[in-house]
């Protein structure tokens, strides 16, 4: 026995003195390689890219991204009681969930491109160098994106275009004119070394970087590059005007003609649930994102004409004889929505549910509903009714993000404020407004510079709406402090009452309706007060704890 | 004490355990001899002796080979090489012994053919005894409860004859007439008994009051606790068991000071607490390291009956040894182990469980009006019209118009449950068995949810030899906790929020629509099963080698499996429309199966060397010294298919395969060390203990992965002083100890010093064409130089015992950790997560106090123990970083303070809301108030303050427990004087995003009732929701813990019975809480929305069965 323990002693020993061997302790990841030996072949370079693209998901307030600015301009609203809602209300700081989490999920992005620009060069001459190239430069495409809109939304930003260590992290402001050099220098680089066609769905082409380019110099006023870049696209002959409207957003937008670039979903990776968000509650969606009386007033109607103006325009059936896209962009009362009519007036506890070629009279929940009462519209963009029922919450459907419509409206306002008033600004207004599926009355020519400014941004408001540009739109053209500040309001909604603005309510020459004339409007629905100090909110605050880490930064004012 | 079977039994195997190994060491000269009626004086018999110069013991071999006398005497007292000179060579062998004794200073005393040998000075040189009659004596000893008592030393007084009472507490002895037995045991009053003409003798020891001879377990090993010098708090079985409690960390809640415990859920299976020692330590993982039986384990792994022993050590003196896993405490537990003879017992209870607290939520009527209050405070129209209310009223409850009560609707109001115990015990001189059975089965009060337990453990120890032991443990446990798909937040969330106008239960039997299909009682019920099963095996080697008696040597190897597999099936849950035909919302979109496989295989390698050794009588010199290394792997792989067709054939490969997904992975870590103890004490009253661990971890860089954590205490037992003779009726015992140490804690990830590639996943890929790629990103910074974070304690104790029933422990304490691994924020532009790095400090100041009355009037045994403590937890430097949100790490503050706005009241007037500074929203009279603490006229950002924390302070317990004859009744009291609770969100804000509201709400702000417990209904507004300090609560609480009413059946008729022994109690547990928290909300409540299963009351009947 003593034996056999001696046996067991040095056996132990043994094990002891084996293990002490410093390998015992080296226990590295098993499923993720080190960030020291990343880029040793051309596929890891292509996840990393793709790791890139994958922050075109990123979702806040329960929206994607590009869709929630626009819940705090005056073309919508966001009843979660959020951040976003607290944004639109002017009521943000600088630790508003909202804001602080494009600073940060941007910058993630951002830092994803700059680990390979950073990284990658040896692979340069160890792969095809074009191919080399074009995936960079997707990387690069997405990076300057990303740029662009972080300098819209605070102004001076840190520029890190480089991989930094904690020490080097003290980085100040770049001016936002200095951001917008680089984001244009690159993407105008970069635009050679990309196809003009996609050869997979998803990829960032030289189209893509062509909108970009006439959108960013179109928001920082660079009217000359926006013209340009868009008429080299326009040129191109690589995209037409779709002449189905509503179908850019839905499932068949992925052929569209017009589309340039969508963010691509795919079930059991990624949806969203942007359905869920828009659709009424009798088509199984929560309708928590609202667009306001405003938004549908805007409008004009079929004959070019503002409802204040239109002889067309019918108080007692305001939806009627309206521009096609007010239907394709928002879901008023009395339309169908999947199988029902969507109703919502206090008193209209029933509503008509489409039974095949049958109609049948069922409870109306939008009626009764605490939730889906609200402003009395919803919106409709974005949402194929093929998502219903099961999809609603888990979409796929790919979402637009550029498109040729945007790049038309790009040129001819660049032109404008050019005051380059030829016949090639018409054409770019008229080609959308002709579309087949809105054949909207087209702009007669001979109009002054402001006219034709107004025009386009109006024509903006109803061609663009819900796809993300509003937001910036009023922040570029300093009327957000006209268009934001009061009561944000819904349908009139009172038992008893007819429903209905007594008169159309005054639509400026920008399509912002005002209600002050109407007899019965302390009878709209009153969704919330809005403020806007034009002091502060043109920028967002940079986040409180930013300040912090990095003090090298200065907060924008009035935060 | 308590005269409790239970506790008895636990109590016996207990000291059976402890009391060998102290009586091996410090009674080993007991020595039962053979007597025979043949003697001859010392006086009369002859020897020789022709050696000059011999060795004693030489002497003695000499003395014993020619005459038939043996020499009786300690090895461990007697130095027996002690060189002696002989100067007279004949003679008898008094006369020798005359001489010895001068030289040696020993005494000698003959009785019959034995001498004792004593190195007492109080003794007579040499003795010689008359020779004296004996008498067989034979008897059986209990204890008060009247089981046997075995391992009792049996001594006749006077003499070094002994023995020692064997399984069924037999002894038989020769005394001689007119002799007194003295029996003794660890734990009882020593008792003796004068022997007259009694041939049978029927001996009932009684525990003793005092536990000066209690062994306490410490790290790898166990010390005296008189001999402790730093700070650990042991609790025994009897403490334990027969708590209806499904998980064991519950029983430790208010039975330790500087201990506590938090139940943030009753639900079965994850019931257990938070357990926090000496406040929290770090900003990261402050769990304490739990060993049971050497291995680190879940404490909710072991079923209460399996405890033998808890000792929670809880400076760094103690727990230094466990070096860098033990910077927040360690939790030390002892399983049972066999012992001689053939026993059975046989534990068990079942009882109901009663939610503590639930909200009540109003009516549908109710539900409506106040929402078109809520409606028209704020100038809105009324949801409502009247006319719809007056056709609700009339037409309730119906389809059309439901009147529904959700929590009555999903909630039953109780459970069952019920624990069964089996546990058999074989042992003799060679081997001893325990083998151990243990069934919990705990339902919920909301329907497929529960959990079961089956524990099986055998511990077994073998005597090789003499020298050689060996033990063999097997623990074996199956857990399945059972919940529905979505979880049970879910299912309580919306029992809470969805208004009672809302159909919950068709009259046609179909679901009502509820709140857009989320509808508590579908998905509980038929919404599919979540189910966890666990599948967990301890094995444990050990051996144990004996080289002498002070030195010894022990190797382990002990790995540990734990193969979790969950599985969650989540159906499709239809809800219909009023009209109870049209299929309307239906959760989830799609039915799926989710499954994943883990398993962990954690290796645990010792070996340790022990010397124990007095000197001189007076110097005792302890070493414990040790290596070992621990590495673990943990693989997992998952499967996920969605849309059955069939649902109710729940198998992956029953799903459509368009979507499915896998998910795999694999970790591992690595850790290796030394560590010795070194103890010294001189005679018991200068005590000294060392401690140094070095360990080195796979979790850091190369060159920094090692770290060396020492401790050193000292105690001094004053009543141990000859100047403390004259006190010593008063005060028993007196102990000073301070000790100081350093920890760590590893407790920070698997690879936090490396940067790797993410590949894959959600966060890496995307989808071109239609076709998922797979995408790859660098996620997290590297920081190379992280080290380990320490915490450095520094404890004073004091303690002592007045008139020999009073145990008072006194602790202060001050733990500092510093080079906190904290993931601080780093500039965003850096676009990655913040690697760890050593900043932030951390301070816990806090005393406790433990005081233990005994005391016996006749039959009447009682006892009072209470405990208090406090802890302030203070943030010293976190580098400046302020993040914000309702919990947040300040300087100056608390860990994870509350943050808010400073509610000032309600706005009792329009006047006041224009003059005060602009709030959020639609402000009315009746909203609250916040304070503007900068003054610039606006509430925002600026204004937000730390405004409480819910560290429990002042943690106190109180129980009190008294034995008359066969009942026995003990009541447990336990607290917490001052934490702070917060609610949000529909768990207690009126209407919360379209929910509903709570009976409480009724008190609110209206122009008549300004002086409401909430402001006024405001439908939609944030201005109400903000973080203040109006939505948090006291949650300070005094609880009847528990109450146990307990019976143990007299000897008659448990003869009859043919049992040994049958106790049956009632207890309860969480019974009474008395506290300002929120209504319907334990005060134990989590952070949270409402969403959690509540805490329990339990009810129990209970039996424990020996035989």
């Amino acid at each position: 026995m003593i034996k056999l323990f001696k046996y067991i002693c040095t056996v132990s020993l043994l094990i002891l003195i084996q293990s002490c061997d410093e390998d015992y302790l080296n226990r590295l990841p098993l499923d993720s390689p080190s960030s020291e030996t990343y880029f040793a072949n051309e596929t890891e370079l292509e996840m990393a890219v793709t790791g890139v693209y994958n922050r075109l998901w990123y979702s806040t307030q329960g929206a994607v991204w590009f869709l929630s600015f626009d819940f705090a301009s005056d073309d919508g609203w966001d009843r979660n009681g959020s951040a976003l809602q607290a944004l639109g209300r002017g009521e943000q700081n600088a630790d508003n969930g909202y804001t602080n989490g494009f600073w940060s999920a941007f910058y993630r992005a951002i830092n994803r491109v700059n680990y390979i620009t950073s990284g990658a060069e040896e692979l340069r001459g160890e792969m095809d160098p074009a191919k080399y190239d074009r995936l960079v430069g997707e990387a690069r495409f997405l990076r300057a994106y990303f740029y662009a809109y972080l300098a819209e939304l605070y102004g001076d930003i840190p520029l890190v275009i480089t991989t930094l260590t904690l020490d080097e992290s003290q980085t100040p402001r770049t001016s936002k004119s200095e951001v917008i050099d680089f984001v244009l220098s690159e993407l105008n680089e970069i635009k050679e070394h990309l196809p003009l066609d996609a050869s997979e769905k998803g990829k960032v082409t030289k189209g893509t970087a062509l909108a970009l380019i006439s959108r960013v110099a179109l928001w920082n006023e660079r009217w000359e590059e926006s013209a340009s870049a868009a008429k080299e696209l326009m040129d191109s002959g690589a995209y037409q005007v779709d002449p189905d409207y509503a179908g850019m957003f839905t499932f068949s937008g992925d052929d569209s003609p017009e589309v340039i670039m969508r963010i691509q979903y795919l079930r059991g990776i990624t949806t969203h649930n942007t359905p869920r968000d828009f659709l009424s509650r009798m088509a199984l969606g929560h309708s928590n994102k609202k667009p306001p009386q405003d938004f549908v007033d805007t409008f004009d109607c079929i004959d070019g004409l503002p409802i204040d103006q239109s002889p067309l325009y019918d108080t007692q059936h305001p939806f009627e004889n309206r521009d096609p896209r007010m239907d394709y962009t928002l879901v008023v009362p009395g339309s169908r929505l999947v199988n029902w009519v969507f109703e919502t007036h206090k008193d209209s506890t029933q509503t008509w549910e489409f039974r095949g070629d049958e109609k049948v009279r069922v409870p109306n929940i939008e009626a009764q509903h605490a939730y889906s009462s609200f402003t009395g519209y919803l919106f409709r963009k974005h949402v194929d009714v093929a998502d219903y029922p099961t999809n609603v919450s888990a979409s796929d459907q790919g979402l637009t993000i550029f498109r040729l419509g945007e790049v038309l409206l790009n040129y001819a306002e660049a032109k404008v404020e050019m005051n380059e008033l030829d016949a090639s600004v018409y054409d770019a207004i008229n080609s959308i407004r002709e579309r087949e599926s809105v054949q909207m009355p087209p702009i007669r020519q001979g109009k002054s510079q402001t006219d034709l400014r107004n025009i386009i941004r109006k024509e903006r408001r109803s061609e663009l709406g819900m796809e993300g540009f509003r937001y910036f739109d009023i922040r570029r053209w300093k009327i957000a402090e006209d268009v934001i500040p009061g009561l944000l309001r819904g349908r009139v909604n009172r038992y008893g009452a007819g429903g209905w603005l007594n008169e159309p309510p005054m639509i400026d020459p920008m399509g912002t309706p005002n209600y002050d004339n109407i007899s019965n409007a302390d009878e709209m629905v009153v969704i919330e007060t809005r403020a806007f100090n034009p002091s502060r909110d043109y920028l967002w605050p940079i986040p409180r704890i930013e300040l912090e880490t990095n003090t090298a930064l200065t907060q924008n004012p009035g935060y | 004490m308590q005269l409790n079977l239970q506790k008895t039994i636990y109590m016996l195997s207990k000291y059976f355990l402890y009391g060998f190994i102290v009586q091996m060491t410090f009674f080993n000269f007991v020595l039962a001899t053979d007597v025979n009626g043949q003697y001859k004086s010392i006086d009369k018999v002859h020897v020789k002796i022709d050696t000059k110069s011999m060795s004693l013991i030489q002497f003695f071999k000499s003395i014993e080979g020619q005459t038939p006398f043996n020499f009786l005497y300690d090895h461990e007292k007697i130095d027996s090489e002690k060189i002696i000179i002989i100067q007279e060579h004949a003679g008898s062998v008094e006369k020798f012994l005359r001489q010895i004794s001068v030289q040696s200073n020993l005494r000698f005393r003959q009785v019959n053919n034995g001498i004792d040998v004593k190195e007492n000075p109080r003794l007579p040189h040499v003795t010689i005894s008359e020779p004296i009659e004996f008498a067989e004596i034979k008897g059986t000893i209990v204890d008060q409860s009247g089981f046997p008592l075995p391992g009792v030393t049996v001594i006749v007084q006077g003499t070094t004859q002994g023995t020692i009472s064997d399984v069924d507490g037999k002894f038989s002895i020769n005394v001689p007439s007119g002799g007194t037995l003295i029996f003794s045991f660890i734990g009882y009053e020593g008792q003796s008994i004068e022997i007259r003409n009694q041939s049978e003798l029927s001996v009932t020891m009684a525990e003793s009051l005092s536990d000066l001879e209690e062994v306490i377990v410490v790290g790898y090993g166990t010390q005296k606790k008189v001999n402790l010098t730093g700070a650990v708090s042991a609790i025994s079985s009897d403490e334990i068991v027969n708590q209806p409690v499904g998980q064991s960390s519950m029983v430790l809640q208010g039975l330790a000071p500087g201990v506590t415990v938090t139940q943030r859920s009753g639900q079965p299976g994850s019931d257990g607490g938070n357990i926090r020692i000496r406040g929290v330590g770090t900003l990261g993982d402050s769990n304490p390291l739990i060993m049971v039986d050497g291995v680190e384990t879940n404490m909710d792994n072991v079923d209460p009956n399996e405890i033998e022993s808890i000792s929670v050590l809880k400076d760094a003196a103690s727990a230094a040894i466990y070096g860098s896993r033990a910077a927040n405490g360690v939790v030390l537990i002892t399983t049972k182990r066999g012992e001689e003879g053939v026993h059975v017992n046989y534990n068990m209870y079942a009882g109901l469980q009663v939610p503590t607290r639930t909200p009540e939520i109003v009516g549908a009527l109710d539900h409506m009006m106040l929402a078109n209050e809520a409606f028209t405070n704020i100038g809105n129209d009324p949801q409502y019209s009247e006319q719809f209310i007056a056709d609700y009223k009339a037409g309730m409850p119906s389809d059309q118009y439901p009147d529904t009560d959700w929590q009555d609707l999903t909630m039953s109001n109780y459970a069952f449950m019920q624990s069964h115990n089996v546990s058999v015990n074989a042992g003799n001189a060679k081997a001893k068995v325990l083998g151990s059975f243990s069934y919990l089965d705990q339902d919920g009060i909301i329907p497929n949810t529960g959990f079961k337990r089956y524990n099986l453990r055998f511990n077994s120890d073998i005597n090789v030899t003499d020298r050689l032991k060996l033990s063999m443990d097997i623990f074996l446990r199956k857990a399945d906790q059972k919940e529905p798909s979505f979880g049970t937040g879910y299912v309580f969330h919306w029992m809470r929020r969805i208004p009672a106008n809302e159909v919950g239960i068709l009259s046609n039997g179909r679901y009502g629509e509820g709140w857009n299909g989320d509808h508590p009682l579908a998905r509980a019920k038929d919404g599919g099963l979540r189910t966890e099963e666990s599948l967990d095996a301890i094995l444990n080697f050990r051996l144990n080698y004996k080289f002498t008696d002070w030195l010894s040597a022990e190797v382990m190897y002990a790995p540990k499996l734990w193969n979790p597999h969950v599985k969650s099936f989540s159906n499709i849950t239809q809800t219909y429309a009023r009209d109870g035909e049209t299929p309307t919302f239906f959760v989830p979109q799609r039915n799926s199966l989710t499954e994943r496989y883990t398993r962990e295989w954690y290796n645990n390698f010792r070996a340790l060397v022990s010397i124990d050794k007095t000197f001189n009588d007076v110097h005792t010199v302890g070493f414990t010294g040790g290596y070992q290394q621990e590495d673990q792997t943990n693989q997992w792989i998952s499967a996920y298919r969605e849309v059955f067709p069939l649902p109710d054939y729940q198998q992956i490969n029953s799903g459509n395969r368009l979507n499915e997904q896998t998910g795999g992975s694999a970790t591992h870590w690595a850790l290796q060390s030394v560590f010795g103890r070194a103890t010294y004490n001189f005679d018991e009253r200068y005590l000294f203990e060392a401690n140094l661990r070095r360990d080195a971890s796979s979790r850091f860089a190369e060159g920094n992965r090692a770290s060396v954590f020492p401790s050193f205490s000292a105690g001094w037992r004053v009543s141990e002083e000859s100047f403390m003779q004259g006190t010593s009726s008063v005060i028993d015992q007196l102990k000073i100890r301070a000790s100081w140490g350093r920890l760590g804690n590893q407790n920070i990830g698997l690879y936090p010093y490396a940067a790797f590639i993410s590949l894959g996943g959600n966060a890496q890929d995307y989808a071109f064409d239609g076709i998922n790629s797979p995408g790859a990103a660098l996620n997290s910074m590297a920081n190379n130089d992280i080290k380990w974070e320490t915490t450095e304690t520094t404890d004073i104790g004091l303690e002592f015992n007045l008139w020999g029933n009073l145990d008072v422990t006194l602790d202060y304490y001050k733990r500092k950790t510093k080079d906190i691994l904290l993931g601080l924020n780093i500039p965003l532009t850096l676009g990655l997560n913040a690697p760890f790095q050593n900043a932030g400090e951390v301070h816990n100041t806090g005393y406790e106090i433990m005081l233990n009355y005994r005391n016996r009037i006749g039959d009447f045994n009682y006892g009072v123990m209470v405990n208090f403590s406090d802890v302030k937890n203070e943030i010293i430097d976190i580098k400046g970083i302020e993040n914000t949100g309702l919990s947040v790490n300040r300087e100056g503050h608390p860990i994870g303070s509350f943050f808010g706005y400073i509610a000032d009241g309600f706005f009792q007037t329009q006047e006041e809301v224009d003059n005060h500074a602009t709030q959020f929203g639609n402000v009315g009279p009746g909203d609250i108030k916040y304070k503007d603490l900068d003054g610039d006229g606006k509430i925002n950002d600026r204004d937000l303050a730390v405004i409480g924390s819910n560290i429990p302070r002042y943690t106190y317990g109180l129980k009190l427990n008294a034995g008359y004859k066969g009942f026995d009744l003990s009541v447990f009291f336990q607290g917490v004087g001052q934490a702070d609770g917060y609610l949000f969100g529909q768990g207690i804000m009126p209407f919360y995003l379209g929910g509903t509201i709570q009976e409480q709400h009724k008190d609110r702000w209206t122009p008549e009732n300004q002086d409401a417990r909430y402001p006024r209904l405001a439908w939609n507004q944030t201005n109400n929701q903000q973080n203040s300090s109006f939505w948090m609560s006291d949650a300070s609480y005094l609880r009847l813990q528990s109450v146990q009413l307990g019976y143990v059946f007299p000897n008659h008729i448990l003869e009859k019975l043919k049992v040994q022994n049958l106790r049956i109690y009632l207890s309860g547990r969480n019974l009474l809480t008395v506290t300002n928290f929120y209504e319907g909300y334990d005060p134990e409540a989590p952070v949270s929305d409402g969403g959690w299963y509540p805490q329990m009351s339990t009810y129990t009947i209970g039996l424990n069965l020996n035989f």
